[in-house]
């Protein structure tokens, strides 16, 4: 699964999921290259301020119940409408999985300003 | 003076759009013009036309990094897009990107827009519109009044705010009983009083309800359906935080397939991004 990042969080061993191409439509980087300091400078070089790379999926076992519940939760505060169709489906799930993201990012934070 | 009596007054004190948008659409209106009239009228406001430069080269044209001129942007994208970046940049220029009040946080709220702008256009594309043109604009700018009531009223608005949250009510309700006038009425009367076109004042004023007085409207019914999914992804924030039920007719008038909307994920969240870096800065 492919996620943009900015050329400033790009790190070398991150593989690239998308082309670089420049404005005349010409690869710079093919996509699948890993990159390495080089490959970062050259970003520099040309001006590119963003790329996409591979993420591993989050394995769901990491997602525990709790936080599930917690999301659901604070949704239900923000929606209070019940889905209809398999398009307002589509919506719900979206808000569901950025309010997961929200909390398990927290939690990360939170453990990483623990961490001594 | 009562207070939508001071708003009113306020919104018919505000400036109209900078020159350039005015000369813009002198030339654009003169079928004897050509792209190269237009782009000296904009190369004659150096921040304005570097903007509408990044912004034509952002991803939601799809001409990335081809466009090196402002004659080619009128080429590539056409005039009325051109002429509708040159008001958004405008008009994120006049309002600013003053500090954070209470609950209201300006970039936040531009960052909203941004995202409903950019929704609402890959809707267009990938709905019954046919021609998205009009829609990044009319996006962008569907909660301007808003924006107007937190500099113009900014206690009042702050209170608006408090009762949303504390009370969970539709802003419509809160801003109706503290300012007594909504943000889509001075929204549509800041539209029409900057003459963008009827449809861009019609959304903006009817992209709470979906359709226009109950009738459908393609371009209104996007914006209802894109600030709801700004919403359902977080992207930006509006002021305040509730996801708002989709009026039941807009699936009828957009003929959205299955799986269109998680389809467009990822490209909303690209997109998002590249427009944002390149209006904002």
């Amino acid at each position: 699964m492919g996620k943009m990042i900015t050329r400033d969080a790009v790190t070398a061993g991150m593989i690239l999921e998308q082309p670089v191409i420049n404005k005349f439509g010409q690869t710079l980087l093919p996509a699948g290259i890993e990159f390495n300091e080089h490959k970062i400078e050259l970003l520099k070089t040309w001006g590119i301020k963003s790329v996409w790379i591979y993420t591993v999926e989050e394995d769901p076992q990491e997602i525990n119940d709790e936080d599930k519940v917690k999301a659901a939760l604070m949704l239900r505060r923000k929606m209070s409408w019940k889905p209809r169709n398999v398009l307002e489906y589509e919506l719900f799930n979206l808000a569901f999985q950025a309010t997961l993201r929200s909390i398990t990012s927290t939690q990360r934070e939170t453990s990483d300003a623990a961490r001594p | 003076m009562r207070l939508d009596h001071k708003i009113l007054q306020s919104v018919s004190e505000f400036p109209t759009l900078p020159t350039v948008y005015s000369a813009l659409s002198e030339v654009i209106a003169n079928p004897r013009s050509t792209a190269n009239d237009a782009a000296n009228v904009i190369a004659s406001d150096q921040s304005s036309a570097a903007k509408v430069l990044k912004a034509a080269n952002s991803p939601i044209y799809g001409y990335s990094g081809r466009i090196d001129t402002i004659s080619k942007a009128i080429f590539f994208i056409g005039f009325t897009e051109v002429q509708n970046l040159v008001a958004a940049i405008s008009i994120i220029d006049m309002f600013g990107k003053s500090s954070t009040t209470g609950l209201f946080n300006p970039v936040e709220f531009w960052k909203h827009s941004i995202a409903v702008g950019v929704i609402t256009r890959l809707i267009g594309k990938n709905s019954t519109a046919g021609n998205p043109e009009n829609y990044f604009l009319a996006g962008i700018l569907h909660d301007i009044g808003k924006l107007f009531f937190f500099q113009f009223v900014p206690k009042e608005f702050s209170t608006v705010l408090s009762l949303v949250a504390e009370k969970q009510v539709p802003i419509r309700v809160a801003e109706r009983e503290v300012l007594g006038i909504t943000h889509t009425t001075v929204g549509e009367i800041l539209a029409q009083k900057w003459q963008l076109p009827p449809s861009i004042s019609n959304s903006i004023r009817f992209h709470v309800t979906g359709t226009v007085d109950g009738k459908a409207d393609t371009l209104t019914a996007s914006v209802h359906l894109a600030n709801i999914i700004a919403r359902c992804m977080s992207l930006g924030h509006a002021g305040d935080d509730i996801i708002p039920e989709p009026n039941e007719m807009i699936w009828d008038i957009l003929k959205l397939p299955k799986g269109s909307i998680v389809g467009m994920q990822q490209q909303i969240e690209y997109d998002f991004q590249e427009a944002a870096a390149s209006i904002l800065l």
